[in-house]
């Protein structure tokens, strides 16, 4: 028996997305269609792809063109995090941190079709090189550039890609773990506390 | 228990991985692993069994045997290498020599010397393995290479003796004889050799591509 093509074609779609495989999406096919949820599903996936967008500057999920966060005049401009997701994002906000964020949606992934393009390291490059000439004409410290990956081969090659990249500007590059940031910042917090230094995990 | 590298891992469900792995038994195949286990990772040597469950094979009993150490251009280079299995590869087929010569590579280029030589032995390997295999010593029609004669090379085909004047308006390179012999011979010292080997390498890989290969965009960070 042939399956109607918009159900197989469901199935597909699920199917496609990473981590699911043709048994699970078949099951997910199944439950959006039979169940409450599915409608809510498809509403919330139509209004998000319709309101948000990646913060010019940052490229975290935003509802404006430039998100609340980069526009906070409050904020440290001479330190900017380099972060694979939006969760890490907030993880380093709770955390105390106050400069800029750049945030990669990934990791530089060749088999998986993510090179540096697909991670808008140009922008991060474009950005760095504003950064930089807003510290130069204000005479201000070298901007620091902190890049905060998980530990694998991947987040490896991806922070060594961004090093390399910045090599010719004037700011300095950490390759950082979280654990590491987390210890920075916890510093920073302590010497901070009294007289409002942004943490920005100067070293 | 059988010995594997991972080629590309991502998250599955909220406890696993799926993973694309490589094998000397099965070649190239996806199996799932437990976070249980040690994370998987890429540029590493495991061990591990795996059975037929539901939707992908589940991997069992993952213990890290060797951990490659690639530093600088060399760690892209690793990524290089995963990427050229996972585009070309077929799944589930043996592969032993090519197993053994991403080994061998991987050890190579742990190492801080030029990685030139793994990556195009690697590459001769793999196109061998795909059935695109050609001669350095002979020109396609079996005659051997005269060491005084230029050549061109054809993709799927080999290489095709060249009048030096004519060549150019083919707007195609030329290799020397004499390179392509000390390639064949196994004493190719000279870099114009290896620059020869990384020209002739790459035209033929890429007419098996229907992409450019991404890891190659790792190798230009100043654009």
């Amino acid at each position: 028996m042939q399956l109607p093509a918009q159900y197989r074609q469901l199935i597909e779609c699920f199917d496609a997305l990473p981590g699911i495989g043709p048994r699970a999406a078949a099951r997910m096919a199944q439950h959006v269609l039979e169940h409450d949820s599915g409608e809510r599903l498809q509403q919330a996936i139509l209004t998000a792809r319709k309101t948000l967008q990646h913060c010019c500057c940052c490229r975290t999920y935003s509802d404006l063109s430039i998100c609340p966060l980069c526009t906070d005049d409050e904020r440290s401009t001479l330190h900017l995090l380099v972060v694979s997701g939006v969760e890490d994002q907030f993880r380093w906000e709770e955390a105390g941190y106050r400069g800029g964020y750049f945030v990669l949606h990934g990791l530089l992934s060749p088999v998986a079709g993510i090179g540096p393009r697909q991670l808008h390291l140009p922008d991060l490059k474009q950005r760095v090189e504003t950064l930089v000439s807003a510290a130069e004409s204000s005479s201000a410290e070298n901007l620091l550039v902190q890049v905060v990956l998980e530990s694998s081969v991947e987040a490896d090659a991806t922070g060594q890609f961004i090093e390399d990249m910045l090599a010719g500007f004037a700011c300095r590059v950490q390759l950082l773990t979280p654990g590491q940031l987390a210890v920075d910042l916890q510093r920073a917090r302590s010497f901070s506390a009294a007289d409002h230094v942004p943490a920005g995990a100067d070293k | 228990m059988k010995t594997l590298f991972v080629l590309q891992r991502q998250p599955l469900r909220e406890q696993e991985w799926l993973l694309d792995i490589f094998t000397a038994e099965q070649g190239r195949l996806s199996v799932v692993a437990g976070r249980s286990q040690p994370q998987p990772d890429l540029h590493q040597r495991y061990q591990g069994d795996w059975a037929r469950a539901e939707d992908w094979p589940q991997l069992r009993g993952l213990r890290s045997l060797q951990t490659y150490s690639l530093r600088g251009a060399n760690l892209y280079c690793g990524l290089y290498l995963a990427e050229l299995l996972v585009r070309l590869l077929p799944r589930y087929e043996a592969q032993p020599e090519l197993f053994l010569t991403y080994v061998r590579t991987l050890e190579g280029l742990q190492h801080p010397g030029l990685p030139d030589p793994w990556l195009r032995l690697f590459e001769y390997q793999l196109l061998q393995t795909l059935g695109y295999g050609f001669s350095w010593q002979q020109d396609r029609e079996g005659r051997p290479v005269n060491a005084s004669e230029f050549y061109r090379f054809i993709a799927r085909e080999g290489f095709v003796r060249s009048d030096a004047s004519v060549a150019p308006a083919l707007r195609q390179p030329l290799f020397s004889g004499e390179y392509l012999l000390e390639l064949g011979q196994g004493r190719a010292q000279r870099p114009q050799c290896w620059a020869a080997a990384k020209q002739v390498l790459r035209c033929a890989l890429e007419d098996l591509l229907e992409r450019p290969l991404i890891s190659r965009e790792l190798f230009q960070p100043g654009r």
